[in-house]
């Protein structure tokens, strides 16, 4: 096909999908008049049940825990996969980090840009945890916080170098503290079933409404969930900026 | 007003794929194809959402407050997920071709024909 | 409950971690091949287990023992029947076979292959066992991580990089399908779970937001089935990917978008929508699906190429198999569905092993070249045959089935079609088979001329033998007895029909999963024996064709010429819409799904 051709078939038949999805969709209950009962059921149930104030969390990683297990691989898969994919090939080799503007020197950092970074990295890194502590209670949770924990690291590579980055977060750490997170999620959910009861069942004392010590194993999986994410995250960066920054071709020399 | 969330979902969806269909450059594609998964996440959280309704956190709420429904935002979360680790893959294949070609346009080096 | 249920998703997924650690500490393959065998040698267990306890009564286990209350799923179900827990099996016997193969396959190490596949085989045993629609798409996105990974994983060479890409693109995009129908089916109904779905969609009449919820799910898994006009990405990456990986998405992975199909038909729209329009549909994307995949498989000279057009042929029969809506063509479908997938892993293992000899997939450049290997090539063309539909394999058994179904409902235009796509795809495969290990014949106008020859393949093995390992030989055989043994089982038939009925009893499965409620069901009675005439045919006409694409036609030459001229042009538009573009992919995509949801939103399915 040629790109006109391309074109002209493409809008046509978009016009033609358009037309029919919002015609199936205005058969749907109208925007703000949600029906339940799915959510409703769990929002009545979550606190007599889970003892935890928050829907979604318990909605994550009680009531559809084995969804969020599948998406913790999922994330795992991926990690894997882009290290696969990115891995050093024969052709190629390491060299050391340099400016890629050749013939000058590499820019000392400014103080502005080291001040900021000096504030942001703890900042981030305090955030990423408390979101990852109370996600059982307040908004947030394991994803949410595990991204922030992986952005405050990139903020020391944003505002020094690379090798301070990997100094900080040597791949092997990060490798064990993901598997780490992947394998307390699934072992933990696996528990009961050791014990003869279903799997995934939440079965650690659920303690008092609110307290950061409730809702069994909620707290647990956040912060695997957390340390998982914020880990995969790590090497997901590690990988790319290895690639543009030290993998050269040979031939490149 | 009832129409304008399906007219967004359905608007990002097509949107997308239209970028994806001609796009250039491989790095362009991947995003089209978030593009096109914000068309999800738009309709996901549309379908829970209650008139006046706030975050399912019952906290302090008063009893009868309208909550939106947890469970969709369960399910976008897991649709964003998916999406970011998708597209790291993707860019993957991207970067590497690039490598290869020192090109990223999809349409210099098609793999096989027929 | 019954505390197998988990395992089949379980223990891979652990095992995948607890491998990726050990790659880490010890770089020896060795330690995790045995790992990986082991792990999966226990998947097998545990899905024959469940096999069996599954056989008197569907299962059902409920995830943090989250039990309905009052008829309402709150959390997520495994309901694993017959057909699942036969499918989850076939996915793990497979896997099993693909690992044995890369005991001598894989140079690299440190790279994470054995997590992926373990994490292959987990995605596809939670998408056969579940019973949430979710769920299920949680499993689908997984098995496609885990695939675009595997498809890549030569990234030395051109193919992989392009070929994961339109396939990770294309796949992704069949995903947002499935997750805007399932948003519509939630936002309808306020659950997840497939029987409490099902039970709120029956209660109303069915209106255009349903149907094109219908559609859009089967857009989606029709996606991953590489059903025309979505199949595009299929043979980019089927013929790019590594061996043992091959072996999985032919096998068993594309079957199970058509398995998805089946169940969301059955489970949520049985009852609404009777068939009709969206059976037409359906039954005329599978048999062009048919055609399509049977004459590329025929033009193409790169062998996984060839193999993977077949499989886009095959996905095809199956769709219209599935598209009958009807139980007894529904079990034919599982057992064509096993022989298929057995039949078709052992082929992509034998192109794995002439990979291993010659660095090279192409018909041509190999002409003789495997005259030595002597069991592969007895073994290649009697899977040929046997791809035809050559009794007594599994193929056979399924597709007689079928056919003398469809004639009963009086689509007698059915079998004639299956006969010329099975005998193409037979015959494709038995010329190239002829070609390698006997040097039989000369170039043909049809495949020679293909633009994809696959003739520099880079090495995937670090050893060079002389001989075929026999770790390699292994699994072929395996899969060979195994497509024999569906076939002759005599049980299987009545077995497969039974578990078709459970699959298509909706009210039956409601109730069990919503209320722990079990009837007994008395599954249709068995078609007749179809006569094995009926069999031989497909193979003798995809003798008939290879001879005649090795040997020319006895035609006079003027009558060639003209042949000639009249299918140059079509060959040409045919070749020229496989463009290996993911844009025209995407295009395509889309006239597709404009013809679907517009039938669905105007007719109704009605």
């Amino acid at each position: 096909m040629n790109d006109s051709a391309r074109r002209t078939l493409f809008f046509f038949f978009a016009a033609i999908l358009a037309g029919a999805l919002v015609a199936a969709l205005r058969h749907l209950p109208s925007f703000g008049d949600y029906q339940g009962p799915y959510g409703d059921v769990i929002l009545s149930g979550c606190i007599p049940q889970r003892h935890t104030p928050q829907g979604v969390a318990a909605v994550t990683f009680d009531y559809r825990g084995f969804d969020t297990l599948g998406e913790e691989f999922i994330l795992f898969t991926a990690v894997a996969g882009v290290l696969l994919l990115l891995r050093q090939q024969q052709c190629e080799r390491q060299e050391k980090p340099r400016d890629c503007e050749l013939g000058r020197a590499i820019p000392a950092t400014s103080s502005a840009v080291l001040a900021a970074g000096l504030l942001m990295f703890p900042a981030a890194l305090l955030l990423g945890c408390s979101l990852v502590l109370h996600g059982h209670l307040t908004p947030g949770g394991g994803f949410q916080g595990g991204v922030l924990l992986a952005t405050a690291f990139y903020f020391v590579y944003l505002s020094s170098d690379y090798r301070d980055l990997t100094r900080f977060t040597p791949d092997h750490l990060l490798d064990y503290l993901e598997v780490t997170g992947a394998t307390t999620f699934a072992l933990g959910a696996t528990l009961p079933l050791v014990l003869n009861r279903p799997f995934m069942l939440n079965l650690l004392p659920l303690g008092k409404t609110g307290s950061l010590f409730s809702a069994g194993f909620l707290p647990l999986f956040n912060c695997s969930v957390g340390v998982e994410v914020g880990a995969g995250f790590l090497l997901l960066i590690a990988a790319f900026l290895k690639q543009v920054i030290v993998i050269r071709r040979e031939s490149d020399q | 007003m009832s129409l304008l969330p399906i007219l967004v979902t359905v608007w990002l969806f097509l949107v997308g794929l239209y970028g994806i269909a001609t796009s250039r450059n491989t790095i362009h594609l991947v995003s089209c194809l978030f593009v096109t998964q914000a068309s999800t996440y738009v309709f996901l959280l549309s379908i829970g959402f209650r008139t006046g309704g706030t975050a399912p956190i019952l906290g302090k709420l008063p009893p009868g407050a309208p909550l939106v429904d947890p469970v969709v935002q369960s399910l976008a979360l897991t649709d964003i997920v998916v999406g970011a680790t998708v597209s790291a893959l993707i860019l993957v294949f991207a970067l590497q071709a690039h490598k290869k070609h020192g090109t990223s346009d999809p349409r210099s080096a098609p793999p096989m024909r027929g | 409950m019954d505390p197998f249920a988990p395992l089949p998703v379980l223990l891979p997924l652990i095992g995948a971690a607890l491998v990726a650690l050990l790659e880490k500490f010890h770089q020896r393959h060795r330690r995790l091949d045995l790992a990986t065998v082991a792990i999966t040698l226990a998947v097998i267990a545990c899905d024959l287990e469940l096999l069996l306890r599954c056989s008197s009564a569907t299962l059902v286990y409920w995830f943090g023992d989250w039990h309905p209350v009052g008829g309402f799923a709150l959390g997520i179900a495994f309901a694993i029947d017959p057909a699942g827990a036969a499918l989850a099996l076939l996915a793990a016997v497979l896997t099993l076979c693909g690992l044995m193969f890369s005991w001598h396959y894989f140079k690299a190490i440190g790279t994470f292959y054995h997590s992926l596949m373990l994490l292959f085989l987990a995605s596809m045993g939670g998408f056969c066992l579940t019973g949430d629609l979710f769920n299920m798409f949680v499993f689908f996105e997984l098995m496609g991580v885990a695939a675009y990974a595997l498809t890549g994983y030569r990234i030395e060479d051109t193919g992989p990089l392009e070929g994961g890409l339109n396939f990770s693109v294309m796949n992704s995009i069949g995903a947002f399908m499935v997750l805007l129908g399932i948003g519509i089916l939630y936002s309808r109904t306020g659950g997840l779970n497939l029987a409490w779905v099902g039970a709120r969609v029956a209660e109303r009449p069915v209106d255009a937001a349903v149907a094109c919820a219908f559609m859009l799910l089967a857009i989606g898994f029709l996606v991953k089935a590489a059903v025309v006009p979505f199949h595009f990405w299929l043979p980019d990456a089927h013929a790019v990917a590594p061996t043992p990986a091959s072996v999985l998405f032919s096998g068993i992975m594309v079957e199970l978008g058509l398995y998805a199909v089946a169940r969301i038909y059955w489970t949520i729209f049985s009852g609404s929508i009777p068939g009709g329009t969206a059976q037409t549909l359906l039954l005329a994307a599978g048999l062009t699906t048919a055609l399509v995949g049977g004459i590329m498989a025929f033009l193409q000279r790169h062998l996984k190429r060839l193999l993977a057009y077949s499989t886009v042929s095959h996905s095809g029969l199956m769709l219209s198999a599935i598209a009958l809506f009807d139980p007894v063509s529904l079990g034919g479908c599982l057992i064509y569905l096993a022989g298929h997938g057995l039949i078709k892993g052992g082929l992509f293992i034998s192109s794995g092993i002439i990979l291993y000899h010659f660095h090279s997939v192409d018909e041509e450049t190999l002409r003789g070249a495997g005259t030595r290997l002597k069991l592969v090539g007895a073994v290649f063309c009697l899977q040929a045959l046997a791809l035809a539909g050559l009794p007594p394999f599994g193929t056979f058994a399924g597709k007689a089935m079928i056919e003398a179904r469809a004639a009963e409902l009086g689509l007698h235009f059915i079998a004639p079609i299956f006969l010329v796509a099975s005998s193409l795809t037979g015959a494709a495969v038995l010329r190239s088979g002829l070609t390698v290990f006997y040097g039989i014949g000369t170039p043909n106008c049809l495949s020679a001329p293909a633009p994809a020859k696959g003739d520099h393949e880079s090495r995937e093995t670090s050893g060079k033998e002389h001989r075929t390992p026999l770790m390699m030989l292994l699994p072929l055989l395996l899969l060979v007895l195994l497509a024999l043994a569906v076939g002759l089982l005599p049980s299987l038939p009545e077995k497969s029909l039974q578990a078709a009925a459970r699959v298509c009893d909706q009210r039956g499965y409601q109730a069990l999963v919503l209320d722990g409620k079990f009837a007994l069901l008395v599954p249709a009675p068995l078609p007749k024996r179809a006569d094995l005439i009926k069999g031989v045919l497909p193979a003798g006409l995809a003798v008939v064709l290879a001879a005649a694409a090795l040997f020319g036609l006895p035609l006079p030459d003027v009558l060639l010429r003209r042949l000639k001229s009249l299918l140059r042009p079509v060959l040409w538009t045919l070749r020229r819409i496989h463009s290996g573009y993911i844009g025209d992919y995407v295009t395509w995509f889309v006239i597709g799904a404009a013809v679907m949801v517009l039938v669905a939103a105007t007719s109704r399915l009605l």
